[in-house]
């Protein structure tokens, strides 16, 4: 499975629950709104039901209220209302335009109720036990607020409009409210109805203004939640990239850190309270580590040390036995057999302290002046005996001299050499040039070859890497590798380098400083 | 030749010594620092071969001093190569060769005589066994009195076969002095290079060829008697 990253994963999240956040939000607000808006309505009904059923009125003051209703609403925007108004005699007015479908008759009226004491009436308001609505639904949560009806509900209705029947105690008749959605003619309608001694009310508003109006807030919500969440989303990303610096910073060392760099340690900074257990611990690590390495790397160069002085003694013993013999003779024959193992031995140990020294990065170089042309030629003599069968040619300037520590500098070019007659081809063909080019000095060696594939390309130049997978004796003959011949080259202030060419052939330049 | 030989390994100043005294060389031996350095500043040597690690006071110690004194005895230093900054400190301070361990004793002979040479000028420059003839300075060789042509390695092959004649190399050998030591010794370099040699000596004169292969050892420069 692919790793994501965290900073991306983070950045994801936070607009996860930022958007949860803001949608509830959004969502709740919204709810919110709109039932104030139509509890504010409400209450702009109770007001003109209370006024209006204080008194009975005819015909004409109905008509020209409700003509007035918007405007008596405190909503200029309402257009459209009804009104109905019946009492005991039947109806006093309707609207014109109230829906046939609507049957007022089947409208939830409240129930009158009578109570005795004052201190009773504020539950009467409610209407309960009420007949069940034919169409829409009755708020069952519905109640005036508490101030309205202690402000308004005894003076309003005074004995002198509707006296109470003689002999029975005074009561106060107050009316009873109850409101409700209803849904005419497609459109959500508010309806306020009013139950007084003397008659019924009802008065219903359009509520497609006030739909409008949440349609417009729920509009801008869904228009401004994803510009927040694109908002979040940036900082989010930003902040997490803020925050994960110090990793990256943690992350960059530690590439920095190489089996030649491992004293690299890295800086605890003011601000990175949380990282610095972090970066303290990779610290100790890496001090460890460098200990360790740096015992391992003395370890081998020393082994190799040590090795030295018994093989001098051991090479030195064969080589004086050798001289006493009789020239040919079977005890020479096999003391030239131990001899070479001894030397191979000893071969071993140098290229192991070498590559140990390689490692460590204290590959010193004991620089002298060197006759290149020479040197190159040399390498031309070496090439016709080891490879008779290969067209050896050469193009070599005369005078070239470089500062290079001479016996690496040869191992340089026998590697070379070696890998242009191992990788050649049957009557194949090397060619060795050198010249000066301006300020340095550059040696190709150019052979017949099958090619190199662009995968191998890069990494031939890999420690241990071998295009034929040979791993057999490694470290004997001239196995140094093309990646300690990059190293020896590099370490002189040049380069080893592996050159683009036509099918069929391998260069590679080396470049020295003179 | 006059050499002085400071060195603690037992062993190696055994076999050391046996190989300088079979050359003719005179050779002193000293396996204290402090002793060496007295014995260096004393007396005159032709060479002088310095082990590094000593007991007393070190080879490199031995050498800055020596050259602070005013003596300019050519100076090998014994050691084993790459191993510390210090090894680079001894040809700075002045030392004219190193050699490193493990060393064939063969090859310890050549670089002193390469030394002296180096001190003595003309002298040794003319190398001559039988008919065979060398210029170590021109690199002019030459069989039965006409001019051989031979390459840089051919050159070096035959001087260095040439300097102990009778006496067995062995291919290792041969190629640690001419190709250096990282030579894959598995190659055989060194036989195409004495058949290289002896076709350009045979095809100038007819008399014996001078190089003579040892079966199973290596080559060696007939002795004449």
């Amino acid at each position: 499975m692919k790793s994501k990253s965290l900073r991306l994963r983070l950045a994801l999240w936070s607009v996860l629950l930022a958007g949860v956040a803001l949608a509830s939000f959004a969502a709740i607000a919204w709810w919110q709104l709109r039932d104030a808006k139509i509890e504010a309505l409400d209450r702009q009904i109770l007001d003109q039901s209370e006024r209006e059923l204080s008194r009975h009125w005819s015909e004409d003051h109905w008509k020209h209220h409700e003509h007035n209703m918007g405007r008596l609403l405190g909503a200029h925007d309402i257009h459209q209302t009804l009104l109905i108004m019946q009492d005991d005699n039947g109806l006093v007015y309707r609207s014109s335009h109230w829906p046939e479908s609507l049957n007022p008759d089947q409208l939830p009226w409240p129930q009158l109720e009578d109570r005795p004491t004052p201190e009773k009436a504020t539950d009467s308001m409610n209407s309960d036990g009420a007949n069940p609505p034919p169409v829409g639904r009755e708020d069952p949560e519905f109640s005036f607020p508490p101030p309205m009806r202690t402000r308004h509900s005894p003076p309003l209705f005074p004995p002198e409009d509707f006296p109470p029947p003689p002999g029975e105690p005074p009561r106060l008749h107050l009316p009873a409210f109850t409101k409700l959605s209803l849904d005419v003619g497609g459109h959500p309608w508010r309806f306020g109805l009013a139950t007084a001694p003397h008659g019924k009310l009802a008065i219903g508003v359009d509520l497609t203004v006030v739909e409008a109006d949440m349609t417009e807030l729920r509009n801008a919500f869904l228009l401004a939640t994803p510009l927040a969440l694109g908002f979040i989303a940036l900082s989010a990303w930003f902040l997490s990239g803020l925050a994960l610096s110090p990793i990256r910073h943690l992350t960059s060392t530690m590439e920095s850190v190489t089996a030649k760099g491992l004293d690299k340690r890295i800086a605890v900074g003011k601000e990175d309270q949380e990282f610095r257990q972090l970066i303290q611990v990779f610290n100790n690590m890496l001090e460890r580590l460098e200990r360790s390495f740096l015992q391992a790397s003395r370890f081998s160069g020393d082994a190799a040390h040590e090795l030295k002085t018994p093989l001098a003694i051991l090479q030195g013993q064969i080589e004086r036995a050798m001289a006493k013999c009789e020239p040919g003779s079977p005890i020479q024959t096999s003391l030239t057999s131990i001899l070479d193992e001894v030397q191979r031995l000893g071969t071993i140990s140098r290229k192991l302290l070498l590559l140990s020294l390689a490692d460590a990065g204290r590959l010193h170089l004991y620089m002298s002046e060197i006759n290149l042309t020479q040197a190159l030629e040399d390498l031309l003599e070496d090439a016709q005996m080891l490879a008779p069968e290969l067209d050896v040619r050469g193009s070599i300037a005369f005078g070239l001299t470089v500062k290079a520590d001479a016996e690496l500098f040869r191992q340089v070019l026998h590697n070379l050499l070696s890998n242009a007659i191992k990788y050649n081809l049957p009557k194949g063909w090397i060619h060795i040039n050198a010249a000066r080019q301006g300020e340095r000095i550059e040696v190709s060696i150019t052979n017949a070859s099958l090619g190199i594939p662009d995968a191998d390309r890069e990494r031939i130049f890999e420690r241990f890497y071998r295009a034929d997978q040979s791993h057999n004796r490694q470290i004997e003959g001239v196995g140094l590798g093309l990646s300690l011949s990059r190293e020896i080259a590099r370490a002189h202030g040049g380069d080893l380098l592996l050159t683009e060419t036509e099918v069929g052939q391998v260069r590679f330049e080396m470049y020295l400083p003179t | 030749m006059n050499i002085l030989l400071v060195e603690d390994e037992k062993k190696i100043v055994d076999f050391v010594c046996c190989g300088f005294r079979e050359q003719g060389f005179t050779v002193e031996h000293c396996a204290d620092g402090n002793d060496g350095f007295a014995m260096a500043n004393a007396r005159e040597y032709d060479v002088i071969v310095l082990d590094i690690m000593l007991p007393g006071r070190d080879g490199l110690s031995i050498l800055k001093g020596l050259r602070k004194a005013g003596k300019t005895t050519p100076v090998l230093l014994l050691t084993a190569r790459n191993e510390l900054d210090d090894r680079i400190e001894g040809l700075n301070l002045g030392a004219d060769d190193y050699l490193a361990k493990p060393f064939f004793v063969e090859e310890l002979i050549a670089r002193i005589h390469a030394l002296q040479r180096r001190v003595s000028g003309e002298r040794q420059n003319i190398l001559a066994v039988g008919d065979l003839r060398l210029d170590r300075i021109s690199r002019e060789v030459s069989w039965l009195g006409q001019s051989v042509d031979l390459t840089g390695r051919e050159f070096n092959l035959i001087e260095y076969l040439m300097r102990s004649p009778g006496r067995v190399f062995t291919r290792t050998q041969i190629l640690e002095h001419v190709w250096g030591y990282d030579f894959d010794p598995s190659t055989n370099v060194v036989d195409v290079c004495i058949q290289r040699i002896r076709k350009k000596i045979g095809v100038t004169g007819n008399g014996d060829l001078p190089i003579e292969s040892v079966r199973g050892v290596g080559y060696r420069f007939r002795k004449l008697n």
